[in-house]
């Protein structure tokens, strides 16, 4: 009998990208091509919104050095000092929120903004000062008065109704699946109360390391949100390539608490992606956590990603995402002058004072 | 007590060296430059010697080379041109549509942002500090708008206390020069909206005299 011939399958007709030994094991690590077909252009006029985890600063401001424009709806003010902008975390992300690890932190936030949800009025008081609980760490030194708390916060939910309605993009990096809540009152930490700030009370912090369904079902009023908001935004979702610092789960290893969160959420993002059309997913995660790149882009303490590993994703994501040739760095604003002519009289006062003998 | 002061800072220094002229006080130093240049990096110092570096200050460099050798206690106003942070700050309140900096960022920002904008000043007094010198500073007797007042006197409280904390002793010559509305008609020159007289700059001579017995 002949050998029995090889039948047409949906393999045969597929392209290099598709099989791991062409587009990963013989490409090498700097020939990774195609990685993802994106489902929209960004242009550098489109105003690009970032919120998320820390990964998320990295793309704002990679962003912001090929020239694109990355919306700041929360800038610093104009006399502040390098230094002291980033002591008070302006211009990290889009609005001042601080890191936004989870999906549930990111509703919150964003339904607080729109009026969806009511504020919490949760403070907390330490050696005089008052912290926000939803970002304790966003000015040093907390702040004086419970109403600077909210007036900061007020503030910041303006940024964020500022930066939804008129962003053509809003990336959001998912970070974390552990989750800390008050089981009262439902408030979402960004982190475990204690750690940084505030006083850990084990009968009201709860940390819940959300599964899949529940970060879909915190995901999907995220995404009507945004639409109804904004009806031409687009979505850019990745998963943090950064492992977790801690699991809160004794029992569990780092590492497999990791694997766990980032699968969870990589889950989460492709689906959502995959589901909606003003929705896409940008694998940076995969870029820098594949075999192939032998951890080559995280530092020694194998968790911070190398300016190296920035420089690699945002490459591929320009590619992916760009419509033009790439430009410089944007000019630096003009800094006021105003009261400068006030002084002239000044000048001359002085050449008179030493004129006079 | 000295007979002689070693004066620096911006053009309101010249109320005060007028009132040392006429009280017979000695003096050395005088002003500086228009306080907006003492915002930027004004100095070098060479060896123990106090060197201008603002251009165009060739002339009046001599003046100040012995900032740093001289017993003579210094009185300053370098840093204290608060007109320019208030006229800074209501424009920025203008382009906002706030009323106040509290509409706009915390008071740790408001008050990041008054030491940044002095930072060279603070460091001026800083560096007088570690030199061992003897120093007494005063605010410029600003005459601002008086939607202007309400700023300047909280960056001046800000930037008073910062001084302060480098060990240099705060001349308060506001009590009686001025008022809600700024300083005092018969304080101020003729003809000039902004800067002080003779008489303001004895009062000042007359607050670091009393310090003499601190």
């Amino acid at each position: 009998m002949p050998p029995e011939k090889v039948h047409d399958n949906p393999y045969k007709t597929l392209s290099a990208r598709n099989f791991w030994r062409t587009a990963i094991a013989e490409s090498g690590p700097f020939g990774v091509f195609g990685i993802h077909r994106a489902k929209f252009r960004i242009s550098q006029s489109d105003k690009i919104v970032t919120a998320g985890s820390c990964f998320a600063q990295n793309v704002g401001r990679a962003l912001q050095n090929k020239g694109y424009h990355w919306f700041n709806a929360e800038p610093a003010p104009q006399f502040l000092s390098p230094e002291n902008v980033r002591r008070f975390n302006y211009d990290v992300f889009s609005f001042r929120t601080g890191n936004i690890y989870s999906v549930a932190l990111l509703r919150q936030w964003l339904e607080w903004a729109f009026g969806d949800l009511q504020q919490s009025d949760e403070v907390w008081f330490e050696d005089g000062r008052f912290f926000d609980p939803v970002r304790p760490v966003i000015e040093p030194n907390g702040f004086a008065s419970r109403k600077e708390v909210f007036d900061a916060r007020a503030r910041t939910l303006a940024a964020i109704r500022s930066a939804v309605q008129q962003a053509q993009v809003f990336v959001f990096t998912l970070g974390q699946t552990e989750t800390w809540v008050n089981n009262r009152t439902g408030l979402v930490y960004p982190m475990c109360p204690g750690t940084q700030k505030g006083k850990f009370d084990g009968g009201l912090h709860e940390m819940i390391d959300f599964s899949y369904m529940p970060i879909r079902e915190d995901m999907m009023p995220v995404l009507e949100l945004l639409r109804r908001e904004n009806p031409a935004i687009k979505v850019l979702l990745t998963v943090s390539p950064v492992p977790l610092t801690a699991t809160a789960k004794a029992e569990e290893h780092a590492l497999v608490a990791n694997t766990y969160t980032k699968s969870t959420l990589r889950a989460v993002a492709g689906d959502m992606a995959n589901g909606h059309n003003f929705v896409d997913y940008f694998p940076s995660y995969e870029l820098l956590t594949a075999p192939s790149f032998r951890g080559m882009f995280y530092a020694p303490n194998a968790r911070t990603i190398t300016k190296e590993g920035i420089d690699f994703v945002m490459k591929h994501f320009f590619k992916c995402f760009s419509h033009a040739e790439e430009i410089g760095p944007g000019q630096e604003a003009n800094r006021s002058d105003s009261a400068a002519d006030g002084e002239l009289v000044c000048d001359e006062m002085i050449l008179d004072f030493y004129n006079a003998g | 007590m000295p007979d002689e002061v070693f004066l620096v800072g911006d053009s309101f220094v010249i109320a005060i060296a007028q009132a040392a002229k006429a009280t017979g006080l000695g003096y050395q130093g005088g002003p500086v430059s228009a306080g907006r240049f003492l915002e930027e990096p004004f100095y070098r110092i060479e060896q123990d010697r106090f060197e201008i570096t603002l251009e165009g200050s060739g002339p009046i460099r001599p003046l100040f080379h012995d900032l740093l050798r001289s017993s003579a206690p210094v009185i300053s106003t370098v840093g204290f041109n608060s007109h320019r942070l208030a006229a800074q700050f209501t424009a920025l309140y203008r382009t906002q549509g706030v009323a106040h900096y509290s509409e706009m960022m915390s008071g740790d920002v408001f008050a990041a942002c008054v030491l940044d904008a002095r930072a060279v000043a603070l460091e001026f007094y800083r560096m007088l500090a570690d030199a061992g010198r003897k120093v007494f500073f005063t605010c410029s007797p600003q005459r601002v708008p008086l939607p202007e007042l309400e700023v300047l006197r909280e960056a001046e409280t800000i930037l008073i206390d910062a001084v302060s904390a480098t060990g240099a002793v705060f001349l308060d010559a506001r009590p009686g020069t001025a008022n809600a509305q700024g300083l005092l008609p018969e304080f101020a020159l003729p003809e000039d909206t902004i800067h002080a007289n003779a008489g303001w700059g004895q009062i000042v001579l007359d607050l670091w005299a009393a310090r003499q017995t601190d």
